[in-house]
């Protein structure tokens, strides 16, 4: 099948490839979602002066205006406007004469020969027709006109999708795509969805995209991972680089596991789990340490201590370092980036520090729950081995974060108790298949780092 | 007769375009008579027979499924006649036929949706005599 580009590789993904090509698709969605972006980035992607793009713009706005916002964008190179993307204003045609829509657009397809046609808004056309059957008949000519020629067109319009089932609109379209916005607090949370897609795969779901100064940055859902039928575990024993710790799981520590290790604040959760990235860098094992709460500035400070150089030691192929704030990023971005580095660098160990944070980058408490599950399928099926590190209250993990706690093979607890002097302790709270020492045991952290007794 | 419509200017070459999408029909027009050609339009198959035998058109550009008489038949009834063998016969089909189209004699396949060069550009090669 003969496709288009979409201007995004991720969204290209999710269409398996791009957009069908010579067939029309219908991207819907509230006022403010994006749509103007996505259909912009794909006509830029796929003009050429000898097949442009042909952008038809039915909102009685200055054509000025409209591409004064688009040149906002990277993607957009003012220098192609006029002859590899063609803009044309309708506004004030079609408000004088709607029943005009089809045979405009036929004039201007057969003047330009678009390789790719954009009508933005459809919908506002649809509400200056006389009536309902007025639209169908605009619709049916109009579907008919652009399915002859060699063309992909692109049908604009601010539906709710809840509602859109039932548009005529929707009936003679070839793809439906969705742009929907969400707030959640004092965050907007974006996500795209294909509906539709007429003899073509894609990957369903909501995918969470941000817009950004080069158009819209799209992160498809991840999907859990496909075990090939000959996989077996790898019964590959790891050391965790702290004295002490490997002894207290009767099969150590296996590959493709996923450990969580939950204290409150000063415990050494991080501590632990740098020494267990710096144990595989030892074996030249790539590493990634995604952080959620400290910045790299206090990380490095972190690795100094422990006696190691941080210029050296905190570098992709050694511990790749991604910072990512909760606040500015989705769960969707964040794992996105992470696989994306794991493939990058061929990582072996991973660790995410202060992983309940995901929690607040996910729109809802069910996709969090399908995320934490999906991303620890991966790593079992990628051979990863993992840390996870939790904060705990009152000596307690928090009930918020119970769904961390069912997916990790291993859980290690790290107390502080305040007597007369600080004293620190670990102790294994669950094995997944293996004899486990239960007992507590006693925690220092010195300058060469963790040492359990 | 049917709604088809006849131009014709004499010292141009025409071209018959036998198809029953207006819009089909409508685009080869445009784009055949902005590259020089004279063109007549018939919506179903026993026109197209009809209108082929009696004006002679240099390429006649036939959609397989036609009313009345489809496109292949059509292609095969000219190439069968001494008469309007030399006719130039174009199958422009929404089916993937090629082989069916050369099997009934075609000189030319073109797959829908309408390409306005690669159009121009098989009719121009067919005209040349180097075949398509």
């Amino acid at each position: 099948m003969e496709r288009i580009r979409s201007g995004n590789p991720e969204l290209d993904r999710i269409l398996s490839g791009g957009f069908p090509a010579n067939a029309i698709h219908l991207v819907l969605g509230t006022p403010g979602s994006g749509k103007t972006i996505l259909t912009e980035q794909l006509a830029f992607a796929n003009a050429t002066p000898e097949r442009p793009a042909l952008y038809i713009v039915t909102v009685s706005e200055p054509l000025a205006k409209f591409i004064g916002f688009l040149q906002e964008y990277g993607f957009a190179d003012a220098s192609r406007v006029g002859t590899d993307v063609i803009y044309v204003a309708l506004g004030d045609k079609l408000a004088a004469e709607p029943e005009q829509l089809c045979s405009l657009v036929m004039d201007l397809v057969q003047r330009h020969r678009p390789g790719v046609v954009v009508i933005d808004s459809l919908k506002a056309v649809g509400e200056l027709m006389p009536n309902r059957a007025a639209w169908r008949r605009q619709l049916h000519e109009l579907a008919g006109f652009l399915s002859a020629y060699r063309t992909t067109s692109f049908w604009v319009g601010e539906y709710a999708a809840a509602t859109a089932s039932d548009l005529p609109e929707v009936a003679v379209v070839d793809g439906v795509v969705e742009l929907s916005r969400e707030q959640q607090g004092s965050r907007d949370f974006r996500f795209i969805r294909v509906v539709k897609l007429r003899g073509s795969d894609f990957l369903d779901g909501y995918h969470a995209f941000r817009i950004t100064r080069q158009g819209l940055l799209v992160s498809p859902r991840l999907r859990t991972a496909q075990v090939s039928p000959d996989y077996h575990a790898i019964d590959e024993r790891l050391g965790t680089g702290i004295p002490g710790v490997d002894e207290m799981i009767a099969t150590g520590w296996l590959r493709g596991t996923t450990m969580v290790v939950a204290g409150p604040s000063g415990a050494g959760k991080s501590v632990l789990a740098l020494q267990f990235l710096e144990a595989g860098v030892e074996r030249g094992e790539p590493a990634l340490l995604v952080s959620l709460e400290e910045n790299p500035v206090q990380l490095a400070r972190v690795v100094q201590h422990l006696g190691w150089d941080a210029k050296t030691l905190l570098v992709p192929g050694k511990i790749d370092v991604f910072f990512c704030s909760p606040v500015e990023l989705q769960i969707d971005t964040i794992v996105g980036e992470l696989f994306a580095r794991i493939d990058r660098d061929g990582v072996r160990r991973v660790v995410i520090d202060g992983a309940a944070e995901l929690a607040s980058t996910a729109s809802d408490p069910v996709r969090y729950r399908d995320y934490l599950f999906t991303v620890a399928q991966q790593f079992a099926a990628r051979n990863i081995a993992a840390l996870l590190t939790l904060e705990t209250v009152d000596g307690a993990p928090q009930a918020k974060d119970s769904s961390i706690f069912y997916l990790a093979d291993n859980v290690l607890l790290l107390e502080m108790h305040l007597e007369d002097e600080l004293r620190r302790t670990i102790r294994v709270l669950k094995t997944r298949g293996s004899a486990h020492d239960a007992r507590r045991r006693t925690l220092t952290i010195g300058r060469g780092g963790i040492v359990v007794r | 007769m049917t709604d088809a419509t006849t131009k014709r200017d004499s010292d141009r070459a025409l071209i018959l375009v036998a198809d029953e999408d207006p819009h089909v029909r409508r685009l080869e027009r445009y784009f055949l008579e902005n590259a020089g050609f004279d063109v007549d339009l018939v919506n179903d198959g026993e026109e197209g027979l009809a209108r082929a035998r009696s004006r002679r058109p240099v390429i006649v550009m036939t959609e397989i499924l036609l009313p009345k008489r489809d496109g292949l038949s059509v292609c095969r009834d000219l190439k069968a006649d001494p008469a309007t063998r030399d006719i130039r016969v174009v199958v422009f089909s929404v089916l993937a036929a090629e082989e069916r189209a050369r099997q009934a004699g075609a000189d030319a396949f073109l797959r829908k949706p309408l390409d306005d060069r690669q159009l121009i550009e098989t009719v121009k090669v067919l005209l040349a005599g180097k075949g398509a």
